[in-house]
């Protein structure tokens, strides 16, 4: 009963990490895209942001398919979201390059309305 | 590596990233239409533990049960190692199950693809100096 009890705690630490590390995440974004002059620099924030939030979700829904026929203990389950989220921000970086290189003449920032959140 | 060719994969990496999103908002969608009956049924010990039955309740994570019902779905004998009957489909619609298999396919592939883009990405970044 007490491990029970033990393993519920652990389980709402973990859904309280979710929402700061998305929230916090996500803010710290903003408040970069808002202190930043440049607009390149602007956009390049914000793709990468967008991409490694995406594939963040995206990994952790494919960890989800997989845990059903494969229930894991904390240690692999430390193991899988540290590999996520090393894996949405090396893809998030690789986007953001992305975009400096080719896409640089496409104003996501303006055209998605994003500039006027974050300011 | 050409810095055409680099182009192209490039504009692949980022097509696969809005297929990506496009697969997030169907999940989004999907999770609505999960049949309560399947996550009373099975979400539930013995089947899962009670970290995971917590965790995998409401926000932030509830989407990732949607992922595992959906393979339940389509899969039925995919949860025998936690003891589920191979039954369980049974208590879903048939819609359900053909969209699970199908979507979950389609989702692996599109994962498999921009992993894969990402890794030519890499090594094309690595020796182009780039990184």
């Amino acid at each position: 009963m007490q491990n029970a009890d033990k393993l519920t705690k652990l389980a709402s630490y973990g859904k309280y990490g979710g929402y700061i590390l998305g929230g916090v995440g996500l803010a710290a974004s903003c408040v970069q895209i808002a202190n930043e002059d440049s607009q390149q620099k602007k956009n390049e924030i914000f793709v990468e942001t967008i991409a490694s939030t995406t594939v963040g979700l995206v990994g952790g829904w494919a960890v989800g398919v997989f845990l059903v026929s494969n229930p894991v203990g904390w240690e692999t389950a430390l193991v899988l979201a540290t590999g996520t989220v090393a894996t949405s921000y090396i893809l998030g970086q690789m986007a953001q390059y992305g975009y400096t290189t080719f896409g640089n003449k496409v104003d996501l920032v303006s055209g998605t309305g994003v500039s006027s959140i974050c300011q | 590596m050409s810095i055409t060719l680099l182009h192209y994969v490039m504009d692949a990496f980022f097509i696969l990233l809005l297929t990506n999103m496009a697969c997030l908002v169907f999940i989004f969608i999907i999770h609505f239409f999960v049949p309560k009956v399947m996550i009373k049924t099975y979400f539930k010990e013995p089947y899962f533990s009670p970290l995971e039955i917590k965790l995998f309740t409401g926000l932030p994570y509830a989407y990732m049960r949607t992922g595992m019902m959906m393979r339940l779905a389509g899969w039925p004998d995919c949860g025998k190692n936690r003891g589920i009957p191979v039954t369980a489909h049974e208590v879903c619609p048939v819609w359900f199950q053909v969209l699970s298999r199908v979507f979950i396919r389609i989702f692996l592939t599109i994962v498999a693809l921009f992993l894969f883009v990402g890794v030519v990405l890499a090594i094309a970044f690595t020796a182009f100096g780039v990184w």
